[in-house]
């Protein structure tokens, strides 16, 4: 017999009892607000880190195209054109006679 | 707290309101399963649906384009590269003043401001104004704050070496396609993936990833690894440019091949185009020759003829021909040379390039065993480089005699220069034809090797002898007497050939006065690690290989053998660079020019030395200076160490034979400026 009957059968019902009779619910409201919280706490979390993702994406893309652009900056200032222009007009120099490269046996 | 006990049993429903109370559950009961049924209709029928159009809200799909592989010389220098760059687009409904916003839009872009109008004023919602712009460009229409204005970023092709290989290495198009060479030949390769990324767009329109990114690698193409050496195909570019304007003459090629491995090393046409402004080229600048154009080759065809004569023991080293003092009528039809000889021997034959020998040779070869030894030399058959358009020539069989005749002499066929290089090349491998090729490697950017080419025989063409004697025959053209003493190099042995043919006219039918002039060396000629084929057309100063083509060879060849790391054939020959004097150096004093020039008599006196040489005195000098002088008196030199020559053995005077190692011990700090 359940503690209410019991109750009533002796003719009143404390507090206590009635607490004691609402706690399962009350524990089952307690625990689905639990969820609610850590599932909402984790949509909030996807949603910040869907923001940072999107933020380093495109902060690693304005990265590559400036590593781009500084390699295509590169090859052209290695150019063999201006080279040899700043080889022959800056410093002076000519290429080397054939006889003068000398490849030493190991 | 309430009493329970005292509460009082309240009756029962009476049967009126019982029913009430069941009607309206029954209506309550209805109306549930009237929005159940309506929320099924929703959530099965018509989810795809309403998914869609609420995805359309916030669902972003971006397409991001593929990153286009990067292509490479073989010593690893980028010749093609992708960055990723501004388009501007317009939605012209958000835009006020159109013909306001034309105008600064195409004084900014450099647009025709009338075409723009035109486009903006369609009423759509989109409108591409410039793609692909520079820099610089994209700052000025930001500037412009224009409504309805972005920026759309998209790959462009660029060519940091400029005209450099550019009819190798082809074009791109706006939309990212190979539209010709390598670019066209390896799109698959090259063009990578797109790949879609979704991801949600909130209310201010920022950017929301929650699938992740995909691996940057995934989209991106698979890079080339050229044959081509990029300071090779400078030097061979710039030699041709200047033979082609130095002769006045309408286009030219170059190949440089190496005969062992059937690399393609450079591969040049002049004219030029650069590829990153093509529209500003054209169509003719932008036909690859070397691989495309197919033209009667001329003399440089008798070294094929006289190679096989020797194979197939037809003639020897010594037999002798009548050049018939320059004319020799062939039915009605009659064969000149240049100038009259007599008795001529295959090595003379090849030195003064003489038609009409060369005919008597095929003549006794035979027509069947002249067309079988060209086409095992690779000609009338794609050489297979892969390019675009890649021709393969025409090799008619010689029915007539004087057909026969002018094969001979490389007339009444066609060739491509690649073939005619390639076929050199089997001369220079010891008669073995190998497969040319321009590409080495393709790698994907996880580093898989999805092709790779190396050095392929395709047959056997003459015997090692045969080849080996023609070479040597070769040597003779460059000598005095012979058709190209220019293109001699006073540091390597050089075997070459002069052609000088006639182009045909294709309106009025045979010959025009336009000629076609050549020159091809193998160099050095007693081991060659190089082909290179000159092509002038249509010269007009004038006509001949050995004047127009050859210097143009000797000033690749020059270039290419220190770069290919070949030592002179001919040792202690060090001619000196024309050297310019830099700007800011001070001059030397007439004392040291003075000893300098002691010091240089001494060495070339010693050498003049018949058998023995004395050791030079090397002591305190630096390596570069002992090492010129001991190579200047054939002595071959060893060294260890750095800084100056501190001790040298055998010690300084002493009587040595030629080609004695001497071993030079290095020690201590090199002074600024010394040599």
């Amino acid at each position: 017999m359940s503690v209410v009957v019991e109750a009533r059968s002796r003719g009143g019902l404390s507090l206590s009892v009635i607490l004691l009779e609402i706690l399962p619910a009350a524990l089952a409201v307690l625990l689905l607000a639990g969820v609610g919280v850590v599932h909402v706490t984790g949509r909030v979390m996807v949603v910040k880190m869907g923001y940072e993702l999107s933020r380093l994406d495109a902060a690693g893309s304005a990265l590559t195209r400036e590593n781009d652009q500084l390699r295509l900056e590169l090859a052209t200032l290695r150019g063999p054109v201006r080279l040899e222009g700043i080889a022959r007009s800056k410093l002076g120099l000519a290429p080397p006679a054939a006889g003068a490269v000398i490849h030493l046996k190991q | 707290m309430r009493d329970l006990k005292n509460m009082q049993v309240v009756e029962g429903p009476s049967s009126g309101m019982r029913l009430r109370v069941v009607l309206l559950g029954a209506i309550f009961l209805a109306l549930l399963a009237v929005v159940f049924g309506r929320a099924v209709h929703l959530q099965v029928h018509q989810q795809e649906k309403l998914k869609a159009f609420a995805e359309d809200q916030y669902v972003r799909a971006v397409e991001i384009p593929a990153r286009r592989g990067d292509i490479f010389d073989r010593r690893g220098t980028p010749l093609a590269q992708s960055v990723e760059v501004d388009s501007v687009w317009v939605d012209p409904s958000l835009l006020g003043d159109r013909p306001a916003a034309a105008r600064a839009l195409g004084k900014a872009l450099g647009v025709d401001r009338h075409e723009l109008q035109e486009k903006l004023e369609k009423g759509r919602r989109f409108a591409w104004v410039k793609r692909q712009v520079t820099p610089a460009e994209a700052a000025k229409v930001k500037a412009l704050e224009l409504p309805g204005v972005g920026f759309l970023r998209e790959p462009r092709r660029f060519y940091p070496q400029r005209e450099l290989a550019a009819h190798v290495l082809g074009l791109v198009g706006t939309d990212a396609h190979g539209l010709d060479g390598l670019e066209k030949s390896f799109e698959d390769e090259l063009s990578g993936e797109r790949v879609t990324r979704e991801g949600f767009r909130d209310a201010k329109g920022r950017k929301l990833l929650t699938n992740g990114v995909e691996d940057p690698q995934a989209r991106q193409g698979a890079a080339l690894t050229l044959t081509i050496d990029r300071q090779l195909q400078y030097v061979t570019e710039k030699a041709l440019e200047k033979a082609v304007v130095d002769a006045k003459a309408v286009a030219g090629t170059a190949v440089v091949l190496d005969p062992h491995t059937g690399e393609v090393l450079a591969l040049a046409n002049v004219p030029r185009f650069n590829p990153n402004s093509p529209r500003h080229a054209s169509e003719d600048a932008l036909r690859n020759r070397a691989v495309t154009d197919t033209f009667e080759p001329g003399s440089t065809f008798k070294a094929f003829v006289i190679a096989t004569a020797l194979d197939e023991k037809v003639i020897t080293e010594s037999s002798e021909f009548d050049c018939e003092q320059g004319r020799l009528a062939i039915g009605r039809h009659v064969v000149h040379d240049t100038h009259p000889y007599g008795l001529l021997k295959p090595r003379g034959i090849l030195q003064v390039s003489s038609n009409i020998c060369a005919a008597k040779v095929a003549q006794k070869l035979g027509r069947e065993r002249l067309v079988a030894a060209y086409e095992r030399f690779g000609f009338g058959e794609r050489a297979g480089l892969g390019l675009p358009g890649e021709g393969k020539g025409a090799l008619p069989f010689p029915k007539a005699e004087i057909a026969l005749a002018t094969q001979a002499f490389g007339q009444g066929l066609t060739a491509t220069a690649l073939q005619l290089a390639a076929g050199y090349g089997a001369l220079g491998n010891g008669g073995v034809l190998m497969r040319p090729y321009l590409v080495s490697k393709v790698v994907d950017p996880d580093g898989l090797v999805l092709l790779e080419n190396g050095p392929t025989p395709v047959r056997r063409v003459v015997s090692e002898k045969a080849a080996r004697q023609v070479v040597s025959m070769l040597e003779s053209v460059v000598e005095p007497g012979g058709t190209a003493p220019r293109a001699r190099l006073d540091e390597y042995r050089v075997a070459g050939k002069t052609g000088t043919a006639q182009k045909a006219d294709p309106l009025a039918g045979g010959y025009s006065d336009k000629r076609i002039a050549s020159f091809i060396g193998l160099v050095p000629a007693e081991a060659p690690k190089a082909v290179i084929l000159v092509v002038i057309d249509e010269p007009m100063t004038d006509v001949y290989g050995g004047l127009v083509a050859a210097p143009a060879f000797k000033e690749i060849a020059q270039e290419a053998m220190p770069l290919l790391g070949v030592p002179p054939s001919r040792p202690g020959v060090v001619a000196a660079p024309a050297l310019r004097a830099p700007p800011a150096k001070p001059a030397k004093s007439a004392v040291v020019a003075a000893i300098e020039r002691l010091e240089q008599l001494d060495t070339v006196t010693e050498s003049q030395a018949e058998g023995a040489v004395r050791v030079p005195d090397l002591r305190g000098k630096s390596g570069r200076v002992a090492v010129n002088a001991l190579m200047g008196v054939a002595l071959e030199p060893q060294l260890s160490g750095s800084g100056l020559v501190a001790s040298q053995r055998p010690a300084a005077g002493t009587l040595v034979d030629r080609g004695t190692r001497i071993s030079l011990q290095l020690a201590g700090p090199l002074p600024l400026g010394t040599p």
